[in-house]
């Protein structure tokens, strides 16, 4: 599964380090959002 | 993440919220925040079901982790820029400052 640009981007739900969850949904009509995605923590990979 | 820390300032100003995706579980999430002197982005734990969120943007390894990549998500919940990454290829913090800063002269 892959997504576009101009498409909706799909809504998740997911813990963030700070305690509690984070969704994505909630920042419509706020901000602008960054999802930088990475292998793994710890690592420069 | 350290980068993108190092720039919070200029993601604060343009209205950019910044959330790091990978599949570690929260507890390493936030032990390597710490060891970092801190992120105040959030680090989000895609860890169960194990890479749903990675896999629906279509950014899972085989492997069973994310690879590099970045999205940005505009304030209507429109997918605004998409870049994706090689294995040891690194994003250029200054390549998507650029681009947050022509959306945001943009909207104006």
């Amino acid at each position: 599964m892959t997504v576009q640009v101009g498409e909706l981007a799909p809504d998740f739900e997911l813990a963030s380090h700070h305690g509690g969850r984070v969704t994505l949904s909630r920042f419509r009509g706020r901000t602008h959002v960054v999802l930088a995605f990475h292998p793994f923590a710890w690592t420069p990979v | 993440m350290a980068a993108y820390e190092a720039e919070s300032a200029r993601f604060e100003r343009l209205n950019a919220h910044v959330m790091g995706i990978s599949t570690d579980a929260t507890p390493s999430k936030a032990a390597w925040a710490k060891s970092l002197g801190g992120i105040s982005f959030d680090l989000l734990s895609d860890f169960y079901p194990h890479g749903a969120v990675s896999e629906q943007y279509g950014v899972l390894r085989p492997e069973g982790f994310p690879q590099r990549a970045i999205f940005v998500v505009d304030k209507e919940g429109r997918i605004a820029w998409i870049r994706k990454y090689e294995l040891g290829e690194h994003p250029e913090t200054r390549e998507l400052l650029g681009e947050l800063e022509k959306r945001v002269q943009e909207n104006r």
